[in-house]
């Protein structure tokens, strides 16, 4: 459509240059937004990030955490409509993703769950937020978000939310019992805020789970050092 | 040699190269040919304009990449030290060389003016945020009840 623009509304040769140039100029204006907020000399009184254009703003949140711009989305009207606009798709994935990750311990509603229906496959998911994920170790087979909740609903969303990381790390623990692991680190903000654990069962199911901040240090050297024991007195 | 003129009516003279970090300045100039000497910006001022190619001096010999080609992993990519120090500059202004670089398709300026803001706003609270960029709190107490519902699960408890 741009292109398309450009061509149709180009310049003339038999235009002056001055001419020409204005020309272009105003064709290049109309193939963009006007700037709300700024006057004709381009220079506007207390120009603030509430002026900026949705595809700004939307690309500042695309540089932001989702959980950012979960924040950002309480500040005020316009902010809440242009972050919210922009970023629905992500934002609906990622905090998704969010919750799957450790982060907070809190009181997650049950729909955040029951919605996710299996949309889409961890290595969709890894092409969606390469700046979220990294595969860390290896998912030959992309395991669905289908496949990943009916391990995990019932531990994210016990009654008594305030043990919900020794519930984690008790389901963890048992999970870990088998030695043929294969993890996804999820981090965040630059931070590692998760990992998730494939399992292999004996029966050859493998059973994905997702561990807390708290006890990733011994989960990763759990995992590095494979197939050692785990030492279950540091639990 | 190109001459920008800004909407303030100053002339800057600029190398060509330093000129088309501007994806709109390389179109005109591709347009009406190579002896233009003049290319009015009309939405920039002088101020804004002067910075903007201070920047774009700096970058002259950096590649001009198309929007497609910017790369999502780049979203992880530290700003560069001078870059960071060039961004340090009042709110305005910021917001200023964003629309500038968003109008004359900077589109590398335009990433990292935008990487700077979400640096701006990363971890700071919605009251903090209103305070920093003072913004007034606009929500009726209706969607400020809708809003408290929808955050419940991020409350501390």
């Amino acid at each position: 459509m741009h292109e398309a623009q450009h061509n149709v509304l180009r310049c003339p040769p038999s235009l002056s240059f001055a001419a020409s140039v204005w020309v272009n100029t105003f064709r290049n204006s109309l193939l963009r937004k006007p700037h709300t907020g700024v006057n004709v000399t381009g220079r506007s009184k207390h120009l603030n990030i509430v002026d900026l254009p949705d595809k700004i703003l939307a690309k500042i949140a695309d540089y932001s955490h989702f959980y950012t711009v979960f924040i950002v989305r309480q500040v005020c009207r316009k902010l809440r409509h242009s972050f919210h606009e922009t970023t629905k798709e992500s934002q609906s994935i990622s905090v998704r993703l969010f919750m799957f990750t450790v982060e907070r311990r809190k009181h997650v509603p049950p729909e955040w769950y029951t919605d996710l229906n299996g949309m889409y496959t961890m290595s969709q998911l890894c092409a969606l937020f390469p700046a979220y994920i990294n595969i860390k170790g290896i998912t030959s087979y992309a395991r669905s978000l289908t496949e990943l909740c009916p391990e995990l609903l019932p531990h994210v969303h016990p009654p008594g939310l305030t043990c919900l990381p020794s519930k984690w790390f008790q389901f963890a623990v048992n999970l870990l019992g088998s030695v043929n692991k294969q993890c996804i680190c999820i981090p965040i903000d630059g931070e590692l805020a998760g990992i998730v654990i494939y399992l292999s069962s004996p029966n050859g199911i493998s059973r994905p789970t997702l561990l807390y901040p708290d006890y990733l240090d011994f989960v990763i050297a759990s995992v590095s050092s494979s197939p050692n024991p785990i030492d279950h007195s540091k639990l | 040699m190109v001459k920008l003129i800004s909407s303030d009516g100053e002339q800057f003279e600029v190398e060509r190269n330093v000129a088309e970090q501007s994806i709109l300045i390389k179109n005109v100039i591709a347009d009406i040919g190579d002896d233009t000497t003049e290319v009015p910006v009309p939405n920039v001022a002088s101020s804004v304009l002067k910075k903007v190619l201070e920047w774009c001096e700096y970058h002259k010999d950096d590649p001009v990449v198309a929007e497609d080609e910017i790369n999502p992993r780049s979203r992880n990519i530290e700003i560069g030290e001078w870059d960071t120090k060039f961004m340090q500059v009042d709110q305005e202004m910021l917001f200023e060389i964003i629309l500038a670089a968003n109008y004359l398709d900077i589109r590398n300026l335009l990433e990292i003016g935008c990487k700077t803001v979400a640096g701006m706003i990363k971890r700071k609270s919605p009251e903090e945020l209103r305070r920093i960029f003072n913004i007034p709190n606009d929500f009726t107490p209706e969607e400020e009840a809708q809003i408290r519902r929808e955050n419940e699960w991020a409350e501390d408890r």
